[in-house]
């Protein structure tokens, strides 16, 4: 179990990590999100110890990581791809690690083989590729077998191949009873892979909640309403004080749609069957995990382009091209 | 959240023994020994000591510049000054060791895997120092019979044995001055994190330091000065008779240690506190 309390971590005047409270519990995938800039990575490196907090505290497994004796059997972690010498191979490098911490070489060879470069064991890691370098650093996560496991974007690089064996792994480790906890930008990605949400923006936190409340809770309410009767409908619709889209219209031989805000499906389709319009489609539109992320996040992005046409504070994002560029 | 219940994780694997100075010795040396620069460097610093080490020689006994030498030569030491070249090669590894773990992003799995930064730092330099020394110690043997070889040449034979005067001690300092060259690399490297940094620092101290000393005006005490900085201090190891400003042999090394030791304390203290 990682536990934070107050975290705070300031560089000069500006707060990476700002007051942070929150727990990552054992047997479960852990997502920790949030956009470039939130705090993620100094938040990783201050449980680890790497860095110091300004105040506040964090404990691993309800110790100081520092304060304990066997730190890779406690916790593995994987900051960075490729942070090895370009010159060592990634058993030598395996080794050093584990020999550190009194593991020997059986150790190693047995993290090689669970990540898939046995057979590149004796290479440089200079010509290793993003994705390789990515297993190896999984592999030196897992070498302590540890009951804690913190990673930070471990699909950065990763072919499709290997973003499913990632997310299996984390979800096996997790059913096996570890702490598995996981940063990523990739909401989708964490749809798939975890079970809780800790999300952050400017170093504070916005949620710490289950995948499926996060995406209900900032579920947008929209109701999809198609029918060949529309321009009625619509007017009808309009004059019980909801807000209606324009009319979008048909393809494939498809009756005309529009998005209503404001209003229940089941009153909506109640109001259809009093005035004898026949309805083709009535559904919610639930809110992607993008999507409740952008609305969440909105006001705490560290870096944003800045479009002077459009008002600096909320961008919502159309869920049909949502839901393309997710491949989902 | 559902109320099942999470099963306990029991790791089934078991360190061998106790991690601490042990595992962390066993951990620095496979990172040393696992990179082929390491000892390419280590080879090129011998092959400079021997190689510059047997040229001095040839130049104090072969044509016009084989005029009589003072009855003061000091045959055993002269050709050691060409560690001047080799001190920097052996020092650039010291520092390459620690600066390459932070542009690599591997000190922050060494700190992960060993909170207890002090104690790497510490390892990491007996470890590398030891290897130097020995190292260093087969080069200045070498060195030193083959340039009192090639003293020996010709009708007035100025080289001398091992069982000669002050010969052992300059043979045996040589390589402890490069030990201390390596390390004050460590120590450099540890302080700064950065390779260029670290690099120019040690070039600086050890190179350009006691150049710039020749252009102060004498009335400076520049003599006075001079004497304790480093290569100046360390370099009196290799002198068979100390002149006046200078230190004695074993002092001035003591003094270009110190100045490592100093450099190694405020590494170690930065280290603890600073964030990786």
């Amino acid at each position: 179990m990682i536990e934070t309390h107050e975290l705070t971590k300031k560089y000069g005047d500006t707060v990476a990590v700002d007051h942070l409270t929150f727990r990552a519990l054992p047997g479960r995938v852990t997502g920790f999100l949030g956009p470039n800039g939130a705090g993620k990575s100094t938040t990783m490196r201050l449980i680890l110890g790497l860095d110091g907090p300004t105040s506040g505290s964090v404990t691993v497994n309800g110790t100081p990581y520092r304060r304990h004796h066997y730190p890779l059997h406690e916790v593995g972690a994987l900051l960075e791809a490729r942070a090895i010498h370009p010159g060592r191979s990634s058993y030598n490098h395996l080794l050093a690690v584990a020999q550190s911490n009194g593991f020997g070489p059986r150790r190693v060879r047995q993290v090689l083989e669970l990540v898939g470069l046995e057979n590149v064991a004796g290479k440089r890691a200079g010509a290793y590729s993003l994705g390789m370098g990515q297993r190896l650093g999984i592999a030196t996560a897992l070498l302590g077998d540890p009951g804690v496991l913190l990673l930070d974007e471990p699909v950065n690089g990763l072919d499709p191949e290997g973003i499913i064996w990632v997310r299996n792994l984390l979800k096996a480790l997790a059913a096996e009873g570890r702490t598995v906890f996981v940063s990523s930008h990739l909401m989708a990605e964490m749809a798939l892979t975890a079970d809780h949400l800790v999300v952050i923006g400017r170093g504070q936190l916005i949620a710490d909640t289950s995948v499926a409340d996060f995406v209900a809770g900032a579920s947008n309410g929209r109701v999809r309403v198609s029918s060949p009767d529309c321009l009625r409908l619509r007017q009808l619709i309009a004059e019980q004080a909801a807000e209606v889209s324009p009319i979008e219209a048909g393809v494939d031989g498809e009756s005309p749609a529009f998005t209503v805000s404001g209003l229940e499906r089941r009153a909506i389709g109640d109001l259809a069957f009093h005035h004898g319009i026949v309805v083709h489609e009535l559904t919610s539109e639930a809110a992607s995990l993008e999507e409740a992320f952008m609305e969440l996040t909105a006001g705490d992005v560290e870096f944003r382009a800045h479009d002077p046409n459009q008002p600096a504070d909320v961008q919502v994002v159309p869920v049909a091209a949502t839901r393309k560029d997710l491949n989902l | 959240m559902s109320a099942t219940t999470v099963p306990v994780f029991v790791s089934t694997v078991k360190p061998q023994h106790r991690p601490g100075i042990v595992g962390v010795a066993r951990s620095e040396w496979t990172k040393i020994r696992s990179l082929r620069s390491t000892f390419w460097t280590f080879l090129v610093t011998a092959g400079i000591t021997v190689g510059l080490g047997c040229l001095f020689a040839l130049g104090r006994t072969s044509g016009r510049a084989r005029e009589p030498l003072s009855a003061n030569f000091n045959a055993a030491g002269f050709p050691f000054n060409a560690m001047f070249l080799a001190q920097l090669a052996i020092g650039v590894l010291g520092v390459l060791i620690i600066t390459t773990e932070y542009s690599s992003g591997m000190i922050r799995t060494t700190f992960t895997a060993v909170p207890q930064r002090g104690l790497v730092l510490a390892v990491k330099a007996v470890i590398f120092g030891s290897v130097t020394f020995v190292v260093s110690v087969a080069t200045t043997f070498v060195t030193f019979f083959a340039s009192q070889a090639i003293l020996s040449r010709g009708t007035v034979k100025y080289g001398v044995s091992l069982s000669s005067p002050h010969a052992l001690r300059i043979v045996i300092g040589a390589a402890l001055y490069l030990t201390v060259c390596a390390l004050l690399g460590v120590a450099l490297g540890a302080l700064l994190r950065s390779t260029a940094a670290a690099i120019t620092a040690l070039a600086g101290l050890l190179f350009i330091l006691p150049i710039m000393m020749n252009f102060l005006p004498v009335s400076w005490h520049r003599d006075a000065i001079a004497q304790w900085l480093p290569s100046n201090a360390g370099m009196q190891i290799i002198e068979k008779t100390t002149q006046p400003l200078q230190f004695s042999p074993w002092a001035g090394l003591a003094v270009f240690a110190g100045w490592v030791a100093v450099a190694f304390v405020a590494g170690l203290v930065l280290l603890r506190r600073r964030d990786v």
